[in-house]
């Protein structure tokens, strides 16, 4: 039963969390283990969180806190492009998509330069979608504290887009 | 329209585009908003950031990678069957040396004082274990810092 909706739940969200794995250590059999490992500690836990949500959310605390462990142990993150690919591929316009492209590579960048703690909480909201309380949850930081650090967050990476596109 | 205002808007600009303001509070940012252009141009800046960093793509898993990771979890069972064999080992020894010990030539009150440390260490033990076991089911902070 339990082993059921461990499954369930697993399988429903260890995409999202991959991701972010992916996203904090840049190696994708890094990240593979980091998911590997936070499957074990999850299973090695007397009581689970019996909703989906609270699941997602357990899960991603774990997967960080592995993500955070190795890159501790072996300094990966410089080894592998995070960006593999974009969204706009579906544009009509070859010109569009273009730009778009262009577009995306800056975001990419002004990303890569933010400190980790910004990029994180920024991803964390915008790209996983996780609300404030839940984000104060995974970072383990006052949920007042939330708000303004991502907005300096979204300040700062604003000011890089700005250099990279030019507009500064 | 006052720098004092805008600050203080600015502050929440991020709050009101996550939708996590009060009522009051966003109501507040929507009519500043309505009236400064320069707070208007930040939001709707800082919006179309989020809408792109939203459709950032994820980087997925293949199908079989998760499969696997499913798969190779260590299973729960083999740890049951790991104790089990052990405490029925150390049961048989134990019962054994009793026994032993009970059969055995010698005054009885030497054998009842020995009973008694043997007894009372062994009690101590299962008190600590018991009370180890207790603190590990209620406590609720077990497992926070994985």
């Amino acid at each position: 039963m339990r082993d059921k909706v461990f499954q369930q739940y697993f399988e429903q969200h260890s995409a999202g969390a991959f991701a972010m794995a992916f996203q904090m250590l840049r190696c994708r059999e890094e990240a593979r283990d980091a998911i590997q490992d936070a499957c074990y500690s999850m299973l090695k836990l007397a009581r689970l969180p019996n909703d989906s949500t609270q699941f997602r959310l357990l899960l991603f605390k774990v997967v960080r806190n592995k993500a955070i462990d190795k890159i501790r142990a072996n300094k990966v993150r410089q080894s592998e492009e995070f960006n593999d690919g974009s969204t706009a591929s579906e544009a009509d316009n070859p010109q569009d998509s273009l730009s778009h492209q262009q577009q995306y590579q800056h975001l990419h960048q002004a990303l890569w330069q933010l400190s980790e703690e910004h990029r994180d909480i920024i991803l964390l909201k915008d790209w996983q979608g996780f609300s404030y309380a839940e984000i104060a949850q995974i970072l383990d930081i006052e949920s007042g504290t939330v708000m303004s650090r991502l907005h300096r967050a979204r300040l700062t990476l604003r000011e890089k887009l700005m250099m990279l596109t030019g507009d500064l | 329209m006052s720098e004092q205002l805008c600050q203080h808007t600015e502050v929440k600009l991020s709050g009101y585009l996550d939708g996590e303001l009060t009522q009051q509070e966003s109501q507040t940012i929507y009519l500043h908003l309505k009236s400064c252009e320069r707070c208007q141009q930040l939001y709707q800046e800082l919006k179309s950031m989020q809408q792109s960093v939203a459709q950032l793509e994820k980087p997925t898993m293949s199908e079989l990678e998760l499969k696997k990771i499913m798969n190779d979890r260590p299973s729960r069972g083999f740890q049951w069957i790991g104790w089990l064999l052990l405490i029925t080992g150390v049961s048989v020894i134990v019962a054994f040396t009793a026994y032993q010990f009970i059969s055995s030539e010698g005054p009885l009150w030497i054998k009842l004082t020995l009973s008694a440390i043997y007894g009372g260490v062994a009690f101590l033990f299962l008190t600590v274990l018991r009370q180890r076991i207790i603190a590990r089911k209620t406590d609720k902070y077990k497992g926070v810092d994985l």
